[in-house]
């Protein structure tokens, strides 16, 4: 599985089923900064669950923002979904976000003030597209929102009832998991999501969540520079490795 | 738009802040529209402080200066009309009726003001309101005084009671007309006029208490007794002023005319009506004034609001990345901020407009009872609908502020979770 990282720089299978392609890519924050992230190819096939892999500082944060079309690049070529997303316009990053990608933050994904269910069905307020994926399976959002909570394992009454921020963090994660696969978005994108958790919940979480990938058809993207966690994927990718950027914060090289 | 229903939610969410915020805009707005319309009140009470008399005559004088002795008793003419004239005047075809007044003597600071029973039958003040009795009724006798209900309920007269009057504004000892007290038959209701500070006493009254007085003190050795007056001629040789009214208003002019050209006596005619609002413009200062403070305290219920949406800004920066995560584009981050500004704003009119609604009905009846101020029940009129847009503007506009804030915050944040 160490051989994962070889595997971004072989050759690139056919295009129409890679969901993530990246070339030559040179990113800096600010044009008189220096390059944070410099990628000569990046692949991530349709379904796979790739574990980037990478110490503090080394670009992780900075590449899913790439991904989910947040920040721009300004040299080389950012492709999801066979869209390019550095010659996008903003609005259009935003739309394809809302209607494609799935999101889950290391901690606090939720919005305080709406309910469970509410806090689940709000990237369907954001797209119609997934709103329409939303209602095909199920005959409401809120009735779809409540079978991802019960594949999850939060379908227990009590939990409804009381403000999500009374959740438990691993609860939390788990809300944030059913949001990130609402509508079935073709992408998931993990940024640490389990690094509140304890050994046992972490693992639990993951299967779960690969499950419903799995299910959905979704390909997962799942950051974290914790290295106990990449026997459980089918891909590792050590992006200290393949980032040719020099980094003053990293320390592989 | 969902992104309204997020913003409602997250207002409940802090409904504490929210609704102080909503109270302290809707005070303001309260006070706003309150003082608007207790200032459009106001005028209109001024301008009907006497109602229903088309003209107001009296000797030669600026216009002002005849309003203010005539119907506001202060100040004093510096001449007198003859009898004649009058007579002159109430028999012209267009006059259908009038009411002579004479002013000179006072009662305990309380101006006394000769006139006839017609008085009482003509004067009209607000909306065409006549003057009623809380007790007794016009003077019948020619020592029967008639008191207005701030002189009642300042001296604490009652019906029968005996008073004194003096000659003159002061009213210093030696210049009363200790001899010929009067008696209190009638006791009028408030009416928020003048007329609540007048002692009322026939014309041929005044006559009998100056029978035997020159130069504003008694002749030693003239004094004629009260009972021996009774059988003399008491028609008065001048009046201070006429109230008059017409056949028809459209005669006003024609009528004003023939008083100004009137050619035995130099005198002035005036439109009461025209009077009373240049005397009101000369106080629009203070009334203006006025309503640029309650404008200030509006302003400061929205930097109110202001500072607790800048202050709520930065714990929210999370709650942004995750609206930005699930496709919320910037604009959309703007629009919650907005949408909150906006019910808060619109919530403070509405609950002001209830709170003032609500002291108007509770408060209306004790005005109108000890201010003789006639406040209506009604829709806001057209001038309080663009104050209410303006303060709605405002909170728009304040509400861009911290808008563009959260705007810029989640450009800058993008995905990262800033706390
Ligand atoms: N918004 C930003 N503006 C400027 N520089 C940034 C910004 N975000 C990150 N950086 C810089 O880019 C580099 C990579 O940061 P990034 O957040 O991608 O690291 P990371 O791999 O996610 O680290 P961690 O594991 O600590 O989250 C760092 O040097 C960081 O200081
Ligand atoms: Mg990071």
């Amino acid at each position: 599985m160490s051989d994962g990282t070889t595997g971004t720089h072989g050759q690139a299978p056919a295009g129409d089923t890679a969901v993530i392609r990246i070339r030559d890519l040179a990113f800096r924050w600010h044009p008189r900064e220096s390059v944070v992230l410099a990628l000569h190819e990046l692949m991530v096939e349709r379904g796979e669950q790739v574990f980037i892999e990478g110490p503090s500082g080394s670009g992780k944060s900075t590449l899913l923002g790439l991904l989910a079309g947040v920040s721009v690049a300004r040299q080389g070529e950012v492709r999801v979904l066979d869209r390019r997303l550095d010659t996008l316009g903003a609005a259009a990053r935003d739309h394809f976000r809302a209607h494609h990608i799935g999101y889950i933050f290391q901690m606090f994904n939720l919005i305080p003030y709406l309910s469970m269910t509410d806090n689940v069905i709000l990237p369907c307020r954001f797209s119609r597209r997934r709103r329409q994926r939303a209602l095909q399976r199920s005959p409401s959002l809120e009735a779809e929102a409540l079978r991802l909570l019960g594949h999850l394992d939060m379908d227990e009454p009590a939990f409804h009832r009381r403000p999500v921020t009374a959740l438990s963090v691993g609860q939390q994660q788990r809300v944030a998991a059913a949001r990130a696969l609402m509508g079935s978005p073709e992408l998931l994108i993990a940024d640490e999501p389990t690094s509140a958790l304890d050994g046992d919940r972490r693992e639990s979480f993951l299967r779960l969540l690969f499950d419903e990938c799995r299910a959905s058809g979704a390909t997962l993207v799942f950051v974290s520079h914790d290295r106990s966690l990449e026997g459980l994927f089918q891909r590792t990718i050590r992006l200290a490795d393949i980032n040719g950027a020099v980094l003053t914060t990293a320390t592989g090289g | 738009m969902a992104i309204l229903g997020l913003a409602w939610k997250s207002l409940v969410n802090r409904r504490a802040t929210a609704a102080l915020t909503v109270f302290s805009i809707a005070l303001s707005v309260t006070l706003l529209v309150g003082v608007d319309r207790l200032r459009h009140e106001a005028r209109a009470s001024f301008a009907n402080t006497i109602s229903g008399t088309d003209l107001i005559v009296g000797a030669r004088s600026g216009g002002i200066q005849l309003l203010l002795y005539s119907v506001f008793r202060i100040g004093s003419p510096t001449n007198n009309m003859g009898w004649a004239s009058y007579q002159d005047l109430a028999n012209h075809p267009r006059v259908a009726w009038t009411v002579p007044i004479s002013l000179g003597d006072s009662h305990r600071g309380y101006r006394v003001m000769g006139t006839t029973t017609a008085y009482f039958q003509h004067y009209r003040y607000g909306r065409d309101r006549a003057l009623a009795f809380a007790a007794g009724g016009p003077f019948d006798d020619l020592y029967d005084a008639v008191l207005g209900a701030q002189v009642v309920r300042q001296l604490g007269y009652r019906l029968g009671d005996e008073l004194v009057v003096a000659h003159g504004a002061a009213d210093v000892d030696f210049t009363r007309h200790e001899d010929k007290p009067f008696r209190v038959a009638g006791i009028l209701r408030a009416t928020g006029t003048p007329v609540d500070h007048t002692v009322h006493v026939s014309l041929q009254a005044i006559e009998a208490i100056h029978v035997g007085w020159q130069g504003g003190a008694p002749m030693p050795g003239f004094e004629v007794p009260a009972e021996r007056l009774r059988a003399m001629d008491l028609t008065p040789d001048e009046i201070t002023a006429v109230l008059v009214g017409l056949t028809s208003r459209m005669a006003a002019f024609q009528v004003q005319r023939y008083v100004n050209d009137y050619k035995a006596e130099p005198l002035t005619a005036i439109l009461p009506g025209v009077a009373l609002s240049e005397l009101w413009n000369l106080m629009a200062v203070a009334e203006n004034a006025l309503l640029v403070v309650a404008a200030f305290v509006v302003v400061v219920g929205l930097v109110g609001m202001l500072t607790a949406l800048l202050a709520s800004l930065n714990e929210r920066r999370r709650e942004m990345a995750i609206l930005r995560s699930v496709g919320a584009r910037p604009v959309h981050v703007f629009a919650l901020i907005m949408g909150e500004a906006g019910v808060l704003t619109l919530g403070g009119i509405g609950l002001g407009l209830a709170l003032l609604y609500g002291l108007v009905l509770s408060a209306r009846a004790v005005m109108a009872q000890h201010l003789g101020l006639h406040i209506a029940v009604t829709a806001p009129g057209g001038g309080e609908v663009m104050l209410l847009g303006a303060v709605a503007v405002a909170g728009f506009v304040v509400g861009i502020i911290p808008a563009y804030r959260a705007y810029r915050l989640s450009l800058a944040d993008g995905l990262s979770i800033r706390v």
